[in-house]
């Protein structure tokens, strides 16, 4: 038997229907018609887009590419009128990267009034406009900076400003800074705010001893400079007390080896073997009485002969060398005496038989140590480094800027030696290579 | 013939008017355009009568009759009641009904023999009906709608029901009534018929957004057609048949 359904004409298009399937008036067609849900979906928006570095906002800038998800997201957040709808497809419609139009197939499904599901779909237009991304933005004003640090070390070497360099690198504190300058005796960080500089003080004091002099100048808005000086001692260096400084550590010994230099000083006495630090305030009361000799400049080398071990007299737990206190032969190298001396040391966890140290022969030193009796023939400050090895490591730098006028010319060689010295430093010295963390830097090679 | 027209902007004509095949009822309007197609159409054949039922101006919904008897709900006024009857003329019997479904027009469909009322009508305004408009009287459901005057309309030749009337009613309705029905709108889709529409025997106003979809149905279903027109459409397809041989 066949079933029959009630028909009707629909009134807008004379098509007969059975409004019982629809549950409405009028014919499927015309009710998609008239219903039109892709009506209010708005369709030319803009997108951001940096021209320089070629990103798109969202509003974090983000790099993607043109056919990508991350587009996709980003032009869906932009369209209004998608509430109360699903979207069911979304594609893209081929368009040249140089039209800056970015063309989206959208379908969309919407329940009508009596229960039904129309759907429908639409074709979205997005133009791509330029707009200047702040961080592109910041490249390109002049600098107007608000802030400037002003480090200075009167040494004739950058170690410590290498040091620094990789500090900063590895804890990102460089993303605020506007320029970095190199000067003769130091650098230049400059800050568009006051507080962004007080907050790379405060991070260079925890890993240098630091003064710091703060001036102002008043423009229509005001500059601040903080002239931040760095003690002359490093390490590796053998420093000359004054005697005032002395009596105030508790009656040190005026020679001492700088082992470390972190928030404070840190000196190891090479005849008591004992440790002690001096402040920054400390040193900058007496900067101008204490002599340093860097390692460098002065060394002459030794071969160890025989080591052995001493026990230390008291447990002292502050000190990092307790366990490897040793009396040393040693022989000068290049010497035709063949003269034998037993110095103490406090290597005796890095030295063996056969190797050759870096020292001081303080015999050759007539003019500054003459007053101090009580003075050691030798001082070993150091293993002497392996030069032939092939460097594992490849620093990372700061984009530094040269200032012109200043320049050296002599000095243009100097940087990558003085960059290999850093290196062998850093090889030599565990406490350096934990702080540094330099093997994250190796593997990012 | 189907005309289209409006009261005061609204295309409800079937609130504001009463047709049947004796007289016309017709709500005072603000400018007097709704009684004047009216009286065009109808003038020379019946009254076109000025009207209102309790002040208002919903007669069409609240009054049902047909050519024998007009009935009106409680909430006229004895003054409007004697109005009507004065201009009514002599062979139609007007009665006040006292009911609680005071909106006789929605509860009661009905033409000159066969009448369709409201489920929950009274026993007593069933046998006014009877008595007063001399008809058949059932108690029926049109879509599953109590509201019959609402969602059907008929005169004495065909009827338009409500679009989702399901097969059973629509032949039990057939039966009953004894005249072919469909199912339609008026009005651009609109599904409540009553309102949108009123027809006798000879002619049909409907409102002005109806399509020409819907008037095609309502001349046809309601045999409206001219019989000149009709006898111009054979002339003109002979002569087209003549042209093409």
């Amino acid at each position: 038997m066949l079933q029959r359904a009630v028909l009707m004409f629909c009134p807008l298009c004379e098509l007969e229907f059975e409004p019982k399937l629809t549950k409405t008036n009028i014919c499927p067609n015309c009710l998609i018609a008239q219903m039109n849900i892709t009506q209010d979906i708005d369709n030319d928006k803009e997108i951001l887009f940096c021209r320089y570095c070629r990103r798109y906002q969202r509003p974090p800038w983000v790099l993607c590419e043109r056919d990508s998800k991350e587009l996709l997201a980003i032009c869906l957040k932009k369209v209004i009128g998608l509430q109360e709808k699903t979207i069911i497809d979304t594609k893209f419609i081929f368009t040249e990267a140089s039209t800056k139009q970015i063309k989206l197939q959208i379908t969309v499904q919407k329940e009508a009034m009596n229960g039904t599901c129309i759907q429908d779909s639409k074709i979205l237009n997005f133009e791509e406009v330029y707009h200047q991304c702040e961080d592109c933005k910041r490249e390109f004003t002049p600098h107007i900076w608000g802030a400037c640090i002003q480090l200075r070390q009167r040494v004739n070497h950058k170690k410590s400003f290498y040091y620094l360099e990789q500090l900063i690198l590895q804890h990102h504190m460089n993303q605020q800074m506007l320029k970095v300058e190199s000067a003769d005796d130091g650098m230049n960080f400059y800050y568009k705010q006051k507080n962004q500089a007080l907050h790379m003080l405060e991070f260079i004091r925890s890993y240098l001893p630091i003064q710091v002099k703060e001036s102002k100048e008043v423009f229509s808005f005001i500059k601040y400079t903080f002239v931040v000086d760095v003690p002359r001692i490093c390490k590796d260096d053998l420093v000359i007390l004054p005697h005032k400084l002395c009596h105030q550590l508790g009656g040190i010994n005026r020679i001492q080896i700088c082992y470390r230099v972190a928030s404070s000083i840190q000196l190891i006495d090479p005849i008591k073997l004992k440790v002690c630090e001096i402040s920054a305030e400390q040193y900058f009361k007496h900067d101008l009485d204490i002599r340093t000799m860097p390692l460098r400049e002065n060394c002459d080398e030794f071969t160890v002969l025989d080591v052995e071990k001493i026990k230390p007299q008291k447990n002292d737990q502050n000190n990092p060398f307790q366990n490897s206190f040793c009396t040393v032969e040693l022989m000068k190298d290049n010497d035709s005496d063949y003269k034998q001396y037993q110095v103490k040391s406090h290597l005796g966890n890095f030295l063996q038989a056969g190797m050759t140290v870096q020292g001081f022969d303080l015999n050759k030193y007539n003019n500054e140590l003459d007053e101090i009796y009580d003075k050691p023939e030798l001082i070993i400050i150091r293993r002497k480094p392996e030069k032939n090895k092939k460097r594992k490591t490849q620093l990372k730098r700061l984009d530094i800027e040269e200032n012109q006028e200043k320049r050296n010319k002599k000095k243009e060689g100097l940087e990558e030696q003085q960059i290999e010295e850093f290196l062998e430093d850093i090889e030599q010295d565990q406490h350096l290579q934990e702080t540094l963390n330099l093997q994250q830097i190796q593997s990012q090679q | 013939m189907a005309n289209r027209c409006q009261f005061e902007n609204s295309n409800d004509i079937g609130v504001f008017s009463k047709l049947t095949n004796a007289y016309c009822l017709v709500a005072l309007g603000g400018s007097e355009n709704f009684y004047s197609v009216f009286e065009s159409e109808l003038g020379l054949s019946m009254p076109v009568i000025h009207c209102s039922i309790g002040g208002t101006r919903i007669i069409g919904r609240l009054t049902a009759g047909n050519k024998n008897g007009l009935l009106v709900p409680n909430t006229c006024t004895d003054q409007e009641l004697k109005q009507i009857r004065n201009s009514l003329p002599d062979e139609v019997k007007v009665k006040r009904v006292e009911e609680k479904l005071s909106a006789l027009g929605n509860c009661v469909a009905c033409n000159d023999y066969v009448a369709l009322i409201h489920s929950d009508l009274d026993k007593e305004t069933e046998e006014i009906i009877a008595d007063t408009l001399g008809v058949e009287v059932f108690r029926t459901t049109v879509a599953q709608q109590v509201l019959v005057g609402t969602y059907c309309c008929f005169n004495n030749q065909g009827g338009l029901v409500h679009p989702l009337t399901t097969v059973e009613e629509l032949d039990e309705l057939a039966n009953l009534l004894q005249i072919p029905l469909c199912a339609g709108t008026v009005n651009r889709g609109s599904d409540i018929i009553a309102s949108g529409l009123v027809v006798n025997d000879v002619a049909a106003f409907c409102g002005l957004d109806t399509t020409s979809t819907e008037i095609t149905v309502i001349e046809k279903i309601f045999k409206l057609q001219d019989k000149n027109k009709q006898n111009m459409e054979v002339q003109i397809r002979q002569d087209m048949m003549q042209e093409l041989e």
